[in-house]
């Protein structure tokens, strides 16, 4: 039995498309239901959904074999875990946005409202910036609007939510998608599954 | 009833006896080292946060974060012959994730001298024979830091930063990054390709050997060939079945230098086991001496499997009351216990404690 953490919400869903079309399906996922598991005994597989922002702790910790997390948590939390394929969809980026009108003053610290703590420090501390960190935990687009802080490091998409809120991308720190990753005790125990799937999965993706 | 004994409690005789039978010395030491040996030595450490505190002097001591660092000062290091030591110490890490400081209860063993290949496979043989002493499905990943270096070696001009990044997607198996950052780098097509087959998936030891030779440098061709003839010699003596050949062990180059590897047990979700080749620590020391070990976490090795349902606490509930004889209740007691029952004697049910069955003096 393979247990395979999925991200809930719009990327789950594609998610598990994806494992569908290589024979992994497990229909009762599409209904609209409470439960969280999933299993399909005779594809040996069981699906758990999970925030995506845990997805990577449920795999490092061997709760899940694989799974299917953003590059961006997997820089926020590096997780002991192998990335094993960038399944080239979900793609957004990790980026630095402020007002329109905004020009940094380097005589204090920059104020950086995200919820992505160590991707913000680890960006500003290469460029030597003194920043002063504001976690938040959504609507991060609200806080340099407040006058919360000076710029946000946040996911942007299309920056259509930045345009409707008369902010702007000022820098772009790192590419994001999505990645299948896989528990490392999992990968030498169940290394058959683990690399047919990553090898469907591959030539799938690579013919989209 | 007879209870089981955790991996913690019950491994420790017997690997001691293994180690015994190989010629190790039981080797034990204090619990705490002058914090200056952790400071020289930071990048030796996973994390560099000990615990310290001050003796009577002033002297700044610490809690022992590694046993390997204390042996090798300590150590009769020459050419001429080896030092076999094993240990059973704990160590006080600081857990990357919860930011918690643990005590990890290890054993481990270590040879310092003359360090050659014969050394090498009987350390290895002694990390599979203590994987086989769990009882459990186990799998020793086997790298080799040498081939690591002599690849990346051949990048001209290859900055800190990007060294480190190769490391951290060979480690993480990611080579879809890999090949991004070999083509941002313009690193020639040979070497690009060796890192893809290094981070890429692992098909048996000999498969995966045989793959890397075919695109590996020359650079990297003693390293492969001691690999192989390492690979070779234990598939001889029995041992090889459970060894894999996997480079997303890395280890930091300045300390580790040739064969590392990490020991791996079904339904625990890390290693449990580490160890390698470190002859760069000791010429940190000034030490001219090679030096392999390992050491096992028997802390990470608890059973996470599920007690069950119908397992009780105690196989038998005993109770008295004020007028009960006290002579009565104990005699009732050890006929119960002799008929190999566990007996637990109270007037009252004790709490969130689960019997077999009760009965009463």
């Amino acid at each position: 039995m393979l247990n395979i953490a999925l991200p809930k919400g719009r990327l789950g869903n594609k998610v598990y498309k994806l494992f569908e079309s290589i024979g992994y399906g497990c229909p009762e996922i599409l209904e609209d239901s409470r439960k969280l598991i999933f299993e399909n005994r005779e594809n040996g597989v069981k699906y758990f959904l999970v925030k995506p922002s845990d997805v990577a702790i449920y795999v490092e910790y061997g709760a899940a074999d694989i799974g299917v997390v953003g590059k961006d948590v997997i820089i926020e939390q590096d997780p002991a875990v192998y990335e094993l394929l960038d399944l080239g969809f979900g793609k957004c980026r990790v980026a630095v946005a402020a007002k329109k009108d905004f020009r940094d003053d380097t005589d204090r610290p920059l104020r950086v409202a995200t919820k992505f703590v160590n991707i913000a420090r680890s960006y500003y501390t290469s460029k030597n910036r003194e920043i002063e960190i504001i976690k938040l935990s959504g609507s991060i687009e609200l806080a340099p609007i407040l006058g919360l802080s000076d710029v946000i490091v946040d996911i942007v998409e299309t920056g259509r939510t930045l345009v409707e809120n008369d902010l702007a991308v000022f820098e772009d720190i790192v590419p994001v998608s999505a990645r299948l990753i896989a528990n490392r005790s999992s990968s030498k125990f169940k290394a058959e599954e683990i690399n047919r799937i990553a090898e469907k999965i591959g030539s799938v993706i690579k013919n989209d | 009833m007879r209870r089981i004994l955790p991996a913690e409690d019950r491994l420790p005789p017997i690997l001691a006896n293994i180690y015994e039978d190989a010629g190790f010395r039981a080797y034990k030491m204090r619990k705490f080292e002058e914090y200056s040996l952790y400071l020289e030595n930071r990048s030796f450490l996973e994390s560099e946060r000990v615990i310290t505190f001050n003796d009577m002097t002033g002297r700044l001591l610490a809690l022992k974060p590694d046993v390997t660092l204390s042996i090798v000062k300590n150590a009769k290091a020459d050419r001429k012959g080896c030092e076999k030591l094993y240990y059973r110490e704990s160590v006080y890490r600081l857990d990357r994730k919860s930011g918690e400081y643990r005590e990890i209860n290890q054993m481990g063993l270590e040879v310092i001298g003359d360090t050659d290949t014969l050394q090498t496979l009987e350390v290895l043989s002694l990390a599979v024979r203590t994987l086989e002493a769990t009882g459990e499905e186990y799998v020793l990943d086997v790298s080799h830091m040498g081939v690591i270096s002599a690849v990346t070696g051949l990048i001209d001009g290859l900055r800190e930063e990007d060294r480190a990044q190769i490391l951290y997607l060979i480690k993480t198996k990611n080579p879809h990054d890999l090949a991004a950052l070999c083509a941002r780098m313009e690193v020639g097509e040979e070497i690009a390709r060796t890192l893809a087959v290094m981070a890429g998936p692992s098909f048996g030891f000999a498969d995966s050997l045989r793959k890397l030779k075919e695109s590996a440098p020359a650079a990297a061709a003693e390293a492969l060939s001691e690999l192989e003839s390492i690979y070779s010699a234990l598939s001889s003596l029995g041992l090889a079945g459970s060894v894999e050949l996997d480079f997303s062990i890395v280890n930091d180059t300045d300390y580790y230098n040739g064969i590392i590897f990490q020991g791996f047990v079904k339904g625990i979700h890390k290693e449990v086991l580490s160890g390698g080749r470190y002859d760069g620590l000791l010429s940190k020391f000034g030490k001219k001496a090679g030096a392999l070990g390992f050491a096992v976490y028997l802390t990470d090795l608890a059973p996470r499997r599920e007690g069950d349902a119908n397992d009780c606490d105690y196989d038998v509930l005993l109770r008295y009351s004020d007028g009960s004889d006290p002579k009565e209740v104990l005699k009732k007691a050890a006929q119960l216990r002799a008929d190999g029952s566990s007996v637990r004697v109270e007037k009252e049910i004790p709490a969130g404690l689960r019997f077999g069955r009760t009965e009463e003096v």
